[in-house]
């Protein structure tokens, strides 16, 4: 396996047909090295989540196409798809997404049958490490949203994916939480073969990720990296 | 206000094809209502129409003393009476030999009571005595047409019209056999000289009465009936007993019931339907409405425009349906009027059925919008600033706690039993809707069910002789043997065969009693008759309040004999309730009750036959030819005939199954259908999320599937006991005392309602899952959840 986790070559999504047609992304080309945390940022509407749905595969591209882990995602039929996602991405969404009549450790359960054994033990941990060890038996309604999105921060990695996408992740918290759940995101790349991908439009987390790729109008503007990343408390915002 | 209603044009078309669901089936249920009881008020009113104009008698009083006719005209409440005769007596028309009846007429015009109409041809000829009136039922059956001739006791007679009579719209024999196999019954007028000329045959003397037009019927029946008893009159019929009459009769209370029953059951389907689509419509606009408070709505405005919706949605359904009823109800009436051959038809249009129709479909509009509409006052401006949905309260589902192993089933099981309690009052209501859809099919084939199984315990239980051969000659023993000795007659027994009252005290019960060998095999008892004594129908005991070995009195009138004897036993019949005895018990218990009657007499024809069975394997029409070839042999009737006349409609019974099943499955996909999208809908973001973690497609309707059809599952037990009470309920508004059915609902039918319930949420979900699979998991992920 080489060490490149994502590879983006001339994507381009485009929605609709006509004079109603939106680029949401036009010849996006970059590549994303193992063990990273990213991010992708720009103004609303630039087209970051329509990227990183195509990263997940959940939306088929107009052209171009992507690697990732070994996936080729341009030609997956929805069982590839599916098989994709389920052994390659943990999603967090920016309104954490979780099944109400489950809880919490239901929630990471759901995943964790689908992808080997020891489902108790796995949840058990995973939820341990996102700090909600003695929450496990709550459902989301009795949750507050910073707990709420560290169960779906959980439900994505339960399955031990190499690659997490993460879409505005702290776009519903306060600071404090925001900060909590940053620090977690970080924590996940230390091991160093786990990429992360955060969406934010919030140019100030970009200072916590050791690369940043800037998006505007469906193109990529630039990328940089950032050789001494700041602790998520450390940055203002 | 413009805005507003905009809104709502464009919320109900992006639902439409939920709405549209509940517009038809509230259209289902309004037509049925517009349709079938605009029938049954226009059957009423045609049957009425028909008995004034007709003079249809109020009673009939048969054999009392002479007189009679004058005394009873000074009753309070009598209008008018006549003396009338008519006999039963073989007839020969062309193949068909069967016992008919002759009615006198005079010649100078038709009678005062019991009018006919004459269709075709002309009235009767005073010099012409071969002349006859047939009635039409008879006519088309044995398709006899003016000039026509045929026998009837060997008097050659022709037909020279071709009349309805109001006593004969439905032509039955009396009020044991309402169903009367058509081949074994024909109704003549013809002069009294006719009647005469019949030989030996003896005649009944009746007094037909009408009654003042604003008689109190009940007093004048009764003052009626005293007048008859005084008179020693040896039977009296009230016209709700009049065979023809009460047949038709239940046939109207049972449109009557039907035309409330069915629009409550498709009513209250679309009603739970509209709320809840609301119930989902104002939970996912609840950011909207508090915007719209915020901005200067009233509570009430807002709760008036979610009521709308359904008042709409009411309204167009009643509309279409008030339209197709109102069609339907001249079809219905007209085919009722032609089955029953009603002559007057007064197919009225109903305005007040029909705007009551229309109210109905605006009722349950609103009426299911209530609720909805309620929630919409509960919520404050402030749900706009808060916008996204308080979360649900998670809780394990009641098969957890109930079955704790449960817990350790793997989760995607478990979410789907979850499911069920996440919106427990759209859970149970699409387990009523599977109740109320079984209920509509049980109930309705239930009947059926009970009709097949009356015919065969008739068949296979009671009546087990397979033809009545009438004589022409004294019956004797000799009489009997001839018949048993015909090729493929397995045996012949004599039955006698009289009209009866049976009183206990002041209670009486018009019927027949039979008389039959000690160890009879043409007739099924639960224990060998009891060597003296009676055995009467179940129903018969409970009127007369008695029980075994209580005497009763048995009034003979044809006798002119009375004898007392003692309750042996009761029996359980489904085809009328009669009363038995052993043929030389009661033989001799005539001889000893009356020196006047002449032993010779009941020896006569007219009240002893012989019953007969035949070889297993035998053709019967061939045994029943040779039969009827002896000479002392008058006619032969088949008693399977209305067996034979039941088959022949089983093509038509199933079809009206399969009608009742698609109802009933229609009422269930409405329903399940609208629930089904709504729970997707709603549910959408949580299955894009489940779908972006790598749960397949499969997996996720898998899980929908699951839900709704264990719910369905959960309507089949309730369904089958309130489909068995409604269709008791249904039955009971057939029976009476001549007929005291109760529903026998097969345990096929239970199965076929049960598996066409999961047909039916099967085909709800395709278009769920359809919608699941076109989920666009990136666009939704993108949203707050909805
Ligand atoms: N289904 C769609 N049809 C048409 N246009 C779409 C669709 N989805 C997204 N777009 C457009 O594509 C562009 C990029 O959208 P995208 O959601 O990726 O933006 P974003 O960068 O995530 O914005 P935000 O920060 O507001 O979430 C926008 O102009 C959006 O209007
Ligand atoms: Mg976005």
């Amino acid at each position: 396996m080489n060490n490149l986790a994502v590879k983006a070559t001339e994507l381009t999504k485009t929605y609709g047909e006509g004079e109603t047609a939106v680029h949401a992304l036009s010849d996006v080309t970059f590549e994303i090295p193992r063990g990273e945390f990213v991010v992708l940022q720009g103004p609303s509407g630039c087209g970051k989540t329509t990227l990183l749905n195509q990263l997940g595969a959940l939306e088929a591209p107009t052209s171009g196409d992507v690697e990732s882990n070994g996936y080729k995602l341009n030609g997956l039929d929805d069982d590839g798809r599916t098989d994709y996602r389920l052994n390659t991405v943990g999603f967090v969404f920016q309104f954490y997404n979780l099944v109400p009549s489950l809880t919490a450790y239901e929630n990471v359960a759901l995943i964790a049958e689908l992808t080997g054994d020891d489902v108790r033990k796995r949840s058990e941990q995973v939820l341990a490490s996102v700090g909600l060890g003695d929450r496990m038996d709550h459902f989301p309604g009795q949750m507050s949203g910073g707990e709420q999105q560290r169960v779906s921060i959980a439900r994505g990695l339960v399955k031990n994916p190499p690659l997490m996408l993460c879409d505005e992740p702290t776009g519903a918290l306060d600071t404090e939480t925001g900060i909590q759940v940053l620090r977690l995101l970080r924590s996940i790349t230390d091991s160093g073969d786990r990429t992360i991908v955060v969406v934010t439009h919030n140019s100030q987390i970009s200072e916590i990720a050791n690369r940043v790729i800037e998006l505007k109008d469906g193109v990529v503007l630039g990328m940089h990296l950032n050789d001494d990343p700041k602790d998520p408390g450390d940055v203002a915002w | 206000m413009k805005a507003l209603s905009n809104k709502r044009r464009r919320d109900i078309g992006q639902q439409k094809w939920q709405f549209i669901a509940v517009i038809i089936t509230v259209a289902m249920g309004v037509a049925m209502f517009a349709g079938t009881f605009n029938a049954y008020l226009n059957l009423g009113t045609s049957l009425e129409a028909s008995y004034d104009r007709l003079h249809m008698a109020d009673m009939v009083v048969t054999g009392a003393d002479e007189g009679f006719v004058d005394s009873v005209q000074s009753v309070e409440g009598v209008a008018n009476a006549i003396e009338r005769r008519q006999a039963d007596v073989p007839f020969v028309i062309g193949d068909d030999d069967l016992l008919g009846r002759v009615i006198g007429f005079p010649g100078d015009g038709q009678p005062a009571i019991d009018q006919i109409d004459i269709d075709e041809g002309d009235y009767l000829d005073p010099d012409a005595p071969t002349d006859v009136l047939i009635e039409k039922h008879a006519a088309a059956n044995f398709d006899l047409g003016v000039g026509d001739s045929f026998t009837i006791a060997d008097v050659e007679v022709t037909v020279v019209g071709i009349v309805t009579s109001p006593e004969y719209l439905w032509p039955a024999r009396d009020e044991q056999s309402l169903f009367t196999p058509p081949d074994t019954f024909a109704v003549v007028f013809a002069l009294e000289e006719t009647l005469d000329g019949l030989g030996s045959t003896i005649a009944l003397d009746q007094v037909l009465v009408e009654y003042d037009e604003d008689a109190d019927r009940e007093a004048t029946d009764e003052a009626v009936e005293n007048a008859a008893s005084a008179a020693n009159a040896g039977g009296t019929q009230v016209l709700e007993d009049q065979p023809s009459n009460s047949a038709i009769n239940e046939e109207i209370s049972g449109l009557q019931s039907m035309a409330v029953a069915f629009p409550v059951l498709f009513l209250s389907a679309a009603g739970m339907a509209i709320y809840v689509i609301m119930t989902r419509l104002v939970f996912s606009q609840r950011g909207v409405i508090g915007t719209l408070r915020a901005s200067g709505f009233g509570k009430k405005q807002l709760a008036a425009h979610y009521r709308s919706y359904g008042m709409l949605v009411g309204i167009i359904g009643a509309a279409i349906g008030a339209l197709f009823g109102g069609l339907m109800a001249r079809g219905m009436t007209a085919l009722y009027t032609q089955v029953f051959s009603i002559p007057d038809l007064v197919a009225r249009f109903h305005l007040p059925t029909v705007l009551v129709a229309l109210a109905f479909g605006a009722v349950a509009g609103i009426v299911a919008s209530i609720a909805p509409a309620r929630l919409v006052m509960r919520m404050e401006p402030a749900e706009a600033m808060r916008g996204d949905v308080p979360a649900e309260a998670g809780k394990e589902s009641i098969f957890e706690k109930l079955l704790p192993p449960l817990r350790r089933a793997p989760v995607r099981w478990r979410m789907t039993l979850r499911g069920i309690g996440r919106n427990m009052k759209r859970s149970s209501t699409q387990v009523i809707g599977v109740v109320l859809a079984m209920t509509l099919i049980i109930a309705a084939v239930g009947m059926l069910d009970t009709i097949v199984r009356i015919v065969d315990r008739q068949f296979d239980e009671v009546s087990l002789s397979d033809a009545t051969a009438i004589f022409n000659v004294p019956v004797t023993p000799d009489a009997i043997a001839e018949v048993a000795g015909v090729n493929d007659v397995a045996g012949a027994e004599a039955v006698m065969t009289l009209q009866a009252s049976i009183k206990n005290g002041a209670e009486t019960f018009s019927t027949t009693i039979s008389g039959y060998e000690a160890d009879t095999t043409m007739h099924g008892f639960p224990e060998p008759l009891p060597r003296t004594g009676i055995l009467v129908g179940q129903a018969m005991g409970d009127v007369l309040d008695v029980s075994v070995g209580d005497n009763v009195t048995v009034v003979l009138g044809q006798l002119d004999a009375e004898i007392t004897t003692s309750i042996e036993g009761f029996v359980d019949e489904p085809l009328g309730t009669v009363a038995y005895m052993q043929l030389d018990t009661l033989i001799n218990s005539i001889v000893a009750s009356n020196d006047d009657v002449d032993p010779a007499l009941l020896t006569s024809p007219a009240y002893t036959t012989a019953e007969a069975r035949f070889d297993q394997g035998a053709n019967a029409e061939n045994v029943m030819d040779r039969i009827q070839d002896l000479d002392i042999v008058a006619t032969v009737v088949n008693e399977t005939a209305l067996r034979d006349a039941f088959l022949d409609y089983q093509a038509f019974f199933y079809a009206f199954i399969g009608l009742m099943v698609v109802f009933g499955a229609a009422l269930a996909f409405a329903l399940i259908f609208n629930i089904i999208s709504v729970n997707v809908a709603e549910r959408s973001s949580e299955f894009a999320s489940m779908r972006a973690n790598g749960l397949s497609y499969r997996r996720v309707a898998n899980m929908i599937a699951g839900e709704t059809f264990l719910l369905t599952a959960l309507g089949i037990l309730p369904g089958m006991l309130v489909g068995w009470w409604a269709a008791n309920a249904f039955i009971k508004s057939f029976a009476d005392e001549q007929m005291p059915i109760t529903a026998d609902v097969a345990p096929i039918t239970f199965v076929i309602a049960s598996l066409s319930m999961f047909v039916v949420a099967g085909l709800s979900l395709l278009p769920a899952l359809r919608a699941v699979k076109r989920i666009k998991v990136g666009e939704i992920v993108r949203e707050r959840s909805v």
